[in-house]
């Protein structure tokens, strides 16, 4: 049998990739108060090499805030479904989010597009399993679907406007899913890490 | 040309006018096959030569492609039992929520490092086509005909013979 000697251990370990502290690598988060946390968009920005994002809202996001804020309100023309809270700001450790709706059973998340999400991008939408967890996480509330409602918007002179044509999207949540939600942004936070 | 077909002697007039395009169509398409034939048959020739390979080359890829999916399947059946097996063992309380992510976040970096990438296929695994809604289902005109001539009632099929005109 090999005994390895202390130098030996030495290189090996000198071998382990070195690790930026976490408060380091991830950079305050100017929709959190400036905190060093991680949000979804975040993950997704770490994966594609694109972190830190920009913040500069487009004519489409400034219309789907107005439309969230209307749905919020149960002002909009026509119904959609709707949970019994809105805009739940969650938390666990240094990873945060924001909710649209949801109640005990249902996370509910509105998407305002020109043209509807199918069922196969509302059941790849990982970022609804990421929010599951962290209300688990942070509430104790665990949800067992997310639906995706999607709001059909058009181009009226110039102006966006909604159709009134409304697809829902209803997804199971799995304590998998969630887990491997959380293992993906602890594997984008890792990435920061390692840079 | 006759503008109308109204009477018998237009519809005599119309169908001398048919025959005669007809006949000029043909010339028209023989012609043309005395320019196009060789072509074609050098590209068939061509072809033949270069077919055996490529049948070869897809074999081997589509056999490529299936073993590949095999270990696609495999790997994934056993994620899936080593994931089921932490949760349970998670709930039961004998492996902490964080050794359970930790061993995702490792398995995600493990299966990384494969070449190539892979797209989803939506795949039909089942059919009951008894409680398939009729507008999924597509008639088969051709054996629904035939099956008829041959003096077969088809339910929900209802033919005629229409008269059609012939030069």
């Amino acid at each position: 049998m090999q005994v390895l000697s202390s130098s030996t251990r030495f290189v090996q370990n000198s071998n382990m990739p070195t690790l930026k502290p976490i408060s380091e690598a991830i950079l305050p988060h100017p929709r959190y108060d400036n905190k060093r946390v991680i949000s979804w968009s975040d993950v997704i920005a770490i994966e594609s090499g694109n972190y830190p994002q920009s913040f500069s809202p487009n004519r489409k996001m400034v219309f789907g805030t107005y439309i969230h804020k209307l749905i919020e309100e149960d002002k909009l023309p026509f119904k959609v479904p709707r949970g019994t809270h809105h805009e739940v700001k969650v938390k666990h450790g240094r990873l945060v989010g924001t909710i649209d709706s949801h109640d005990k059973i249902t996370i509910i998340d509105f998407k305002t597009a020109t043209k509807h999400w199918s069922r196969l991008k509302a059941e790849s939408h990982e970022q609804q399993t990421y929010y599951a967890y962290l209300l688990w996480k942070d509430k104790g509330v665990q949800v067992k679907e997310y639906k995706i409602v999607s709001i059909e918007t058009c181009w009226d002179d110039d102006e966006l406007s909604l159709t009134g044509s409304v697809k829902v999207h209803t997804v199971p949540i799995t304590m998998a899913d969630m887990l491997k939600a959380r293992a993906r942004a602890d594997r984008a936070i890792l990435k920061l890490r390692r840079a | 040309m006759p503008l109308e077909v109204v009477d018998q002697a237009s519809y005599d007039q119309a169908v001398d006018f048919g025959k005669n395009v007809s006949k000029m169509l043909k010339y028209i398409k023989g012609e043309k096959e005395k320019i196009t034939k060789p072509m074609n048959e050098a590209v068939k020739a061509a072809r033949a030569i270069f077919k055996p390979f490529e049948d070869r080359c897809e074999e081997v890829k589509a056999d490529t492609k299936s073993k590949m999916t095999a270990y696609l399947t495999a790997e994934e059946v056993k994620r899936k039992a080593q994931e089921v097996k932490d949760l349970a063992r998670m709930e039961k309380g004998t492996m902490k929520e964080e050794t359970v992510v930790k061993k995702m976040v490792k398995r995600e970096e493990d299966s990384t490092e494969t070449k190539g990438s892979t797209f989803k296929y939506l795949a039909i695994k089942s059919v009951d086509l008894k409680k398939v809604p009729v507008e999924y289902l597509v008639l088969d005109e051709t054996k629904a005909k035939a099956d008829y001539k041959e003096g077969k009632e088809i339910a929900g099929v209802e033919f005629e013979y229409e008269i059609r005109a012939k030069f």
